[in-house]
């Protein structure tokens, strides 16, 4: 058999794919090793076989290299660790910081309407406050206005209240409309439990004209007024205890006969 | 033909490395041969989990003889191939349907539905080669085993792979 009929024989298939005999396998290599051509067509058959192959490949999955490996013992060293040790960090998903970003979003949101609110009601309750009192001011600011408007009309007549201790109180009546106008600014607070009384005498009875107000800080003159009798001939301001009822004055302070 | 890894130089380099048992040398080999074999042992075994173990048997093979390499009488991949083969016969060996040749027939062991690149490849073929190309490049049975398997001779398995083996050195050849 000469060296193309050896090949043609189809026995370099077989060796190439070693499915021949250890003696068989010697005999073809020990030809191969004395006949170029021989060498040569192994050669073309393993190109073949590896062109074939290639149209087959899969890409083996990716845990089997590392296992082979292991298995036996020629796993690459791991990587070497970094300078310093950094601390674990838990990665978060993008949509994981999203909904984080979005809590916290809202939280603050809340703290800051809930701050919004309690400012808005403690400077509503203040706008009240100064409302009231500037309501109130206004409406003393008329009645001091109007007061001292009286005063000076020469209808009004200026009576002069006394202590026993020779105190003074100033009151203005007019005669023709029973307006009388009391001016408080001498007045020493009463007790806690007790207060003021103006008294007047008319035509031998002595009538309650009514209660001395609590005294106001505003700074304006402190002018109370109360409607007197027609006829009237004398002015008692008694201290009496709050709940008192007693028709009379029972402890006179201040007074006046006219 | 133009084939990775397939350079002379390139086989003795890693062959020289693999009987030195320089530990880099698996995963360098790994990366050019692994794909074909890996490709090839899929149409010989049944499934895929199989196939995984005859690659890994047979890496782990070619680690432990490495001194049975020469580079002067085979290329590297021919040499996986070869041990790869015997692999993938041991394993199906093993299986609990397996049938001895004698009794089983062409269906038997059928290897797995070839890609569309092959099977272009395959239709150049006449019948008989086709049949015998899957018995034994993509079936991975010897010739002995494809002859029972197709009642035919073992000469005529033998002839008819080699007439396939020259028509598909054709087609891989790149046109000049």
């Amino acid at each position: 058999m000469n060296t193309q009929e050896y090949i043609s024989s189809g026995i370099l298939e077989q060796y190439v794919l070693g499915d021949l005999s250890e003696a068989e396998a010697q005999k073809v290599t020990d030809v191969a090793a004395r006949s170029p051509a021989v060498r040569q067509e192994i050669t073309l058959i393993e190109e073949t076989l590896l062109g074939i192959a290639e149209h087959l490949a899969i890409e083996p999955p990716p845990h089997l290299l590392p296992r082979i490996q292991e298995a036996l013992g020629v796993a690459p060293p791991p990587p070497a660790p970094k300078d310093t040790e950094k601390p674990v960090v838990k990665k978060l998903h993008r949509w994981q910081y999203g909904v984080a970003a979005t809590f916290t979003l809202k939280v603050v949101v809340m703290v800051i309407a809930a701050v919004f609110w309690s400012n808005w009601q403690s400077t509503q309750r203040s706008l009240d406050h100064l409302q009231e009192r500037y309501d109130r001011l206004e409406r003393r600011a008329q009645q001091t206005a109007q007061a001292l408007l009286a005063i000076t009309d020469p209808a009004f007549e200026t009576i002069v209240l006394k202590s026993e201790t020779e105190a003074t109180l100033l009151a203005y009546w007019n005669t023709q409309t029973q307006q009388l106008y009391v001016n408080l600014s001498q007045l020493s607070p009463p007790a806690e439990d007790q207060r003021y009384r103006l008294w007047g005498v008319s035509l031998g009875d002595t009538v309650s004209l009514g209660e001395i107000n609590e005294a106001t800080d505003d700074g304006l003159p402190p002018l109370q007024l109360f409607q007197t009798p027609a006829e009237l001939s004398a002015l008692i301001l008694d201290l009496a205890p709050e709940d008192s009822r007693a028709s009379a004055p029972a402890n006179p302070r201040y007074q006046a006969t006219f | 033909m133009e084939h990775r890894g397939s350079s002379y130089t390139n086989d003795v380099s890693l062959g020289s490395r693999l009987k030195d048992q320089d530990r880099s040398v698996l995963g360098d080999l790994y990366d050019a041969y692994g794909s074909p074999v890996y490709g090839m042992v899929r149409q010989m075994v049944q499934d895929e989990k199989t196939a995984e173990a005859v690659l890994q048997a047979t890496f782990r093979t070619v680690w432990q003889e490495a001194d049975a390499y020469d580079s002067q009488k085979t290329s590297l991949f021919a040499w996986l191939m070869r041990i790869a083969r015997k692999q993938a016969r041991q394993h199906n060996s093993l299986r609990p349907d397996h049938a001895p040749a004698a009794q089983a027939h062409a269906h038997r062991h059928a290897p797995a539905a070839q890609p569309e690149a092959v099977r272009q490849l395959l239709v150049r073929l006449s019948h008989e080669e086709r049949e015998v190309v899957s018995q034994v490049l993509l079936g991975g049975r010897t010739e002995t085993e494809a002859a029972q398997q197709l009642a035919v001779p073992v000469n005529a398995v033998r002839n008819r792979l080699r007439a396939a083996s020259l028509k598909l050195r054709e087609i891989l050849q790149p046109s000049p």
